[in-house]
């Protein structure tokens, strides 16, 4: 049975539950409201990112769901990234992180996974300097703590 | 040096196989060696019969002394040679910085690419670029030393949106496309001769497009220093350049006004009424525009003070597709304007109720469209193009000449989104909702709109004015948006998601995913991301520096434990030191002390550790579940004695483990005293009365006793023994607890580990009987895995202690209170088992156990489900058969190259006991090398144990031979035959009651069998043909039995290996 999403400016979706339940927040909410055909309004969502979030949900509305203390544990998480999620992936940072937002708003933690990994690969690489400059972050240091901690952590530059 | 007069000659790569570039008649080569002074870089070849003048270096030296013209000539090219070839010999390594951060397979083509591009002549290539035709080659000298060659392959990316451009581009040939967001849309086509990727460069803003080769694109790089220096040495470059990039940012920032709502009607979400009327406004807009190009084009030609530089402009202008794409695009307001009307005729439509949300927005048209139009235009060309001469202003970072980046830039970059592009957009965005659902609009907010629209125009306008002025009315702007806005859900953001948006647990999701060393190195970002990275809990949780094993030193452990252990050492639970080989005590000492609450820890091959250090675990690391100490040479007996020590491991134990160990207390204080008690018994062992052996050596006898003691009470059936024991005990063990529990208080130094269930201690060729003996009575009860491969120093009699112990210390009677043995009378009482809750027994390469070890240590594990014996050649049946006997919950029994405990009998063995326990649990079965097996044997697991998943009969040579055929046997055919034969006189009564509980598989045995025997004899008349092909015959003889099995059996799970 079909369910219908409405994004945050009035954009109705009609998925399948099974795709829509990928999202634990809509799976949590199907489950209380029971059968009804009335759509689901998610209002943190604009339509642009619901149809990526959807997008993604489709295409692994087949894999198994995953037990929540593997998908926390830090440990058995792999760092690699799927191709197709990569390719999925493949937006401006804008977006990525609407759709962090998202998956985080509706709970689909995989794509929340993808999503965080997906932004660690662009800090990977980069300088304090160029991490700050990607992501308008200011540097709140005095020049003399900020020498300290590179000094802390100087055996593990460039590795 | 040489000079080619006829004929040409070809730069060659080291195997000659590619050509880097030719050099015709009249040029000249072989420079770069003679007057740098350093070898030849280059291999070169004739290419055909050439006529070449050769100069040596004292004389070239002297014509260029004689002749300055020429000197200059050659002086340029050489050096332009020669840093190419230093670029060349660095492009790998620099490729990798470069492309890095992007990753992608692309970077490999790339590093292919930039020597290929070498053959291209820089000088000529830069003299290709309109903008620098003019200059002199002083100049264009100056660049080609600068810039960096590159060349794209035919859509790969060389800019996406958003990332940090350092470098603006040249196409010297190729086109290149200047794509939307999506990817979808291309906004632009630059070729050969244009310049792109300076808006980024010199504004300082995230790069606004993506951009892609869409044909194979030479481009050379220029770097923001580099293009300084070009702007102080070219003149008009400056202004051109800037001009260029202050225009298209401009574009860029109404486009995006734009883009969404564009989109929006595309998506078909908009209602048609709205797409006419934008396409009607499209159409009529262009006059207008009209006329406001040809003043702005005006403006430059009559200010500028460059010809050059403003031509080339104008040569820009009218070829430049992003204009030719979008002609509204061209100037800044008529392209909002061009959107304001239809929203103004929007309004009516969606708000028919309030009359003057209708007029209004027509009024604030109307004040706009006269006012600000020329002012942001004119003023920003005279800044720009009035000043730049003077040598100030060059040294001024040129983003900060234009009034209106400057004001953005002074702005927040979250203010400056909000209040010039992404209020606007977002407006429309509500607007095209309202429209579309046609229903009464909030009137609250409509009539705002229309004054955000106006305030953020008057914002652009302003921009023009002095800086303070243009904070003011942008702080004001701000405030009245936030004033008039209603926002649908209070949670809703403001703007397009930053990063700065993302919680902080979003924020730990992504700095969990980066390795150890960029997350050190991103505590330098900013103070909360620091205190983050030292204190959060959910950060660090586990340390891997296996990666940097070749570096983790102890002054490398000091530095970690003075930052990241030192703020929060409860969270990190794993640490890894695998392979750690250049850490002393002394690291990890200090490690330990910054990990009480460490549970997993990997100390593989930290070979250079000893006693003294793997103390300290036991002393801090109390949380300890898992340590793999495999592979440290210098790990002697006294770890096993730190990490279980006596008097702690009173306390901490599970209730009943506590009273076991109790007793145990008054050894502790002195150990040695143990030592000293064990080692002779050992070797009494057999001699003496073993009752009075136990007495004397074992204090775990003591621990029975006790516990006896303890539980008599609830226990309904006492034995006579029991008693016995007591009365020599009771007395002296209950004083030794009392004593111990003081001790214990006393003393609160070592904690021990008392949570370890998982120890590794493979390779470890130090530790002597005494290890495991202690291991077996302080810390066993816990102990869910243990690995002892290739401990070869453990000898058999530390196995053979756990069976007399047991044996003598447990009384029958409370045997049948724990269960488990219904018939269990004569076999072995089994009470306390010394590893109750064992899992995994690795004994690998024990080559040295015997059968009465195992037949010992069976018994004491009966809930071990994984068991290595391979390689352990000194078993024989006899272990097989304890095994099989006591280990009911088997999963995986690993006998491989146990030649002579493996044969069809030990097999029948493992599968009738495996029925009789009333548990067919073995999954996984490896009896590779196993000579003497035969099918026989095979088929019998097969029958026996249903739950098999896998079988490996790899090299069992047995097997695929015939049954009876006997050769190569070590045994001789006799034996073998003895036990085909055993095993086919009891297979016929083990048939039927095996087939019994699977009575649908019945009629497929009872067929398989004759089959089987058949092929069996069948493969024996093949190999008395030849011994090679009755190898190979075997070989495929078993991979079709193994077939047929699998088939007979009808076990699709069934993996069997041959």
């Amino acid at each position: 049975m079909p369910v219908i999403l409405v994004s945050s400016d009035g954009q109705e979706f009609k998925v399948d539950k099974e795709v829509a339940e990928r999202s634990i927040l809509i799976k949590n909410m199907l489950e209380d409201v029971g059968e009804s055909d009335s759509p689901i309004p998610l209002p943190n969502v604009t339509s642009a990112v619901l149809t990526k979030v959807i997008e993604y949900c489709e295409h692994h509305r087949n894999d198994p769901v995953q037990v929540p203390d593997e998908t926390d544990d830090p440990r058995k998480r792999s760092n690699d990234i799927e191709e197709w999620d990569m390719n999925f992936m493949q937006v401006d940072q804008e977006m990525l992180f609407e759709i962090i937002l998202a998956a985080n708003y509706l709970d689909i933690k995989p794509l929340l996974d993808v999503g965080c990994k997906t932004v660690a690969n662009i800090i990977k690489g980069k300088t304090p300097e160029e991490i700050r400059k990607a992501f308008n972050i200011v540097n709140d240091f005095t020049p003399e703590e900020e020498a300290q901690i590179k000094k802390e952590n100087e055996w593990a530059e460039d590795r | 040096m040489f000079y080619v007069l006829r004929g040409a000659v070809k730069v060659v790569s080291h195997d000659n196989e590619a050509t880097y570039y030719e050099i015709k008649e009249n040029n000249f080569f072989g420079d770069v060696g003679v007057l740098y002074r350093v070898p030849r870089s280059m291999d070169v070849l004739a290419k055909n019969r050439c006529t070449i003048a050769i100069l040596s270096g004292d004389d070239l030296v002297k014509v260029m002394e004689q002749s300055p013209e020429m000197a200059k000539a050659i002086g340029y090219q050489s050096q332009e040679r020669y840093q190419m070839y230093l670029k060349r010999r660095q492009s790998v390594s620099v490729k990798h910085t470069l492309d890095g951060c992007t990753g992608g397979p692309d970077q490999y083509q790339d590093d292919a690419n930039s020597e290929s591009f070498v053959k291209r002549d820089v000088h000529s290539a830069i003299r290709k670029v309109p903008l620098f035709q003019s200059c002199p080659s002083e100049v264009i000298h100056l660049l080609s030393l600068n810039v960096e060659p590159r060349t794209y392959n035919l859509g790969q990316s060389i800019i996406r949106r958003g990332e940090i451009g350092r470098e603006m581009f040249f196409i010297t040939s190729g086109i290149v496309e200047v794509l939307s967001d999506d990817n979808l849309k291309v906004l632009a086509r630059f070729h050969g001769g244009h310049f792109f990727g300076e808006i980024a460069v010199l504004l300082d803003v995230p790069r606004i497009a993506n951009v892609k080769a869409v044909s194979d694109v030479e481009v050379f790089v220029l770097t923001k220093d580099n293009l300084m220096a070009v702007f102080q040495a070219v003149p008009g470059a400056a202004e051109t350049i800037t001009a260029e990039g202050n225009r298209l940012y401009r574009n860029w920032l109404i486009h995006s006004n734009l883009q969404n709502p564009e989109q929006h009607a595309q998506d078909g979400s908009m209602p048609a009424v709205v797409d006419k009327e934008m396409n009607h406004k499209a159409l009529n807009v262009p006059q207008s525009i009209a006329g406001a190009q040809s003043e702005d084009v005006g403006v430059i030609e009559g200010q500028s003070t460059d010809q050059v530089g403003s031509s080339r402009r104008m040569s820009q202008e009218t070829i430049h597709p992003f204009e030719a794409g979008h002609p509204a695009a061209i100037s800044v307001l008529p392209m909002t304007f061009d959107e304001d009307p239809s929203m103004a005729q929007l309004s009516p439509i969606a708000t028919s109720m309030g009359p003057l949300s209708a007029a209004e927005p027509e009024s604030i048209n109307g004040n706009v469209m006269q006012e600000p139009q020329p002012t942001p235009q004119q003023s920003f060309f005279d800044q720009s193009a009035g000043v730049p001469e003077t040598k100030e202003s060059l040294m001024e970072p040129p983003m900060s000449r234009n009034p209106t980046i400057r004001g953005l830039q002074q702005t927040n970059p979250k203010r400056r989104r909000a209040s010039v592009a992404v209020w606007s957009q977002e407006d429309l965005m509500k607007l095209a909702e309202a429209a579309q659902s046609k229903t009464a609009v909030d009137a609250s907010y409509v009539p705002a709109l229309p004054t955000t629209m106006a305030t953020s125009f008057q914002h652009t306008g302003s921009e023009a004015d002095v800086d303070d002025q243009a904070e003011v009315s942008d702080r004001k702007s701000l405030e009245r948006l936030t004033s008039n806005a209603v926002l649908p859900s209070p949670k809703r953001r403001t703007g397009p998601a930053t990063f700065q948006d993302l919680d902080e647990c979003i924020i730990v999701r992504i700095l969990n995913a980066l390795s150890l060393s960029q997350l050190l190195r991103a505590r330098q970002v900013n103070k909360s991301w620091n205190k983050l990275i030292l204190e959060h809990d959910d950060i660090l949780q586990d340390i891997d520096l296996s990666k940097y094993k070749k570096i983790v030193t102890d002054a490398v452990l000091a530095d970690l434990c003075q930052t990241i252990l030192n703020h929060n050492r409860s969270r990190t639970t794993a640490v890894s030191l695998r392979d750690c080989f250049l850490i002393s005590d002394k690291g990890l000492t200090m490690l330990a002390t910054h990990l009480p609450a460490v549970q997993e820890l990997d100390l593989h091959s930290c070979w250079n550790v000893t006693d003294s250090g793997f103390r300290s675990l036991g002393m801090y690391c109390s949380q300890v579940r898992s340590i793999d100490f495999s592979n440290c040479r210098k790990l002697g007996d006294e770890t096993i004695y730190s990490l279980y020590p006596k008097e702690v491991m009173t306390i901490d134990g599970p209730p009943k483990e506590q009273l076991v160990e109790a007793a145990l207390g008054p050894h502790a204080d002195h150990h040695p005293q143990l030592k000293d008690m064990v080692e002779p018994d050992l070797t009494v062992d057999t001699s003496m009365d073993e009752t009075q052996v136990l007495m004397a050596r074992r204090p775990s006898l003591d621990t029975e006793a006790v516990l006896s003691d303890q539980q008599a009470p609830e226990m309904e059936s006492s034995s006579p023994l029991v008693p016995d024991i007591m009365d020599e005990n009771t007395m002296s063990s209950k004083s030794n607890r009392v004593g111990s529990k003081t001790t214990a208080v006393a003393v609160p130094g070592p904690k021990g580990c008392p949570l370890l269930s998982r120890l590794n201690l493979s390779y470890c060729k130090n530790l002597t009987d005494k290890s495991f003996i202690h291991l077996s009575l302080y810390g066993s009860k816990r102990l869910e895995s243990l690995n002892l491969q290739r401990c070869t120093t453990i000898s058999p009699e530390a196995f053979i202690s756990l069976n007399a112990d047991n044996r003598m210390a447990v009384p029958k009677a409370l045997v049948d209170c724990n269960g488990g043995m219904q018939d269990g009378a004569q076999s072995s009482p089994l009470l306390q088992p010394c590893f109750p809750r064992l899992k995994e027994l690795i004994l690998s390469d024990c080559t040295f156990l015997t059968d009465d070890a195992i037949v010992a240590l069976a018994p004491n594990m009966p809930r071990i489900q994984v068991l290595s014996l391979s390689f352990c050649c000194a078993l024989t049946d006899v272990a097989v058969e304890a095994v099989s006997e006591h280990c009911w919950y088997l999963k995986k029994l690993d006998l491989s190259f146990c030649g002579s405990a493996v044969s069809d009998a030990s097999l029948y063995q493992i599968a009738q006991y495996e029925v009789a326990g009333g548990q067919h649990s073995l999954e996984d079965l490896e009896i590779r090398g196993c000579v003497r097996v035969t099918e026989l044997g095979v088929r019998e697991i097969l029958n026996g144990c249903v739950r098999l998943k896998k079988l490996n009969i790899s090299s069992c040579s047995g097997i695929g031979s015939g049954a009876l055929s006997g050769r190569g046997s070590l045994h001789g055919p006799v034996e073998q035959g003895d036990d085909v034969a055993m095993v086919t006189d009891q297979l016929a009564p083990d048939a039927t009651s095996l087939q019994q509980p699977e009575s649908q598989n019945q009629d497929t045995q009872e067929r398989v069998l004759p089959e089987v025997c058949a092929d069996a004899s069948g493969s024996l008349a093949a190999l008395s043909n030849a011994a090679h092909t009755g190898q190979l015959a075997r070989k495929m003889n078993a991979l079709r039995k193994g077939k047929e099995w699998a088939l007979a059996q009808q076990r699709p799970g069934l993996k069997i290996i041959v």
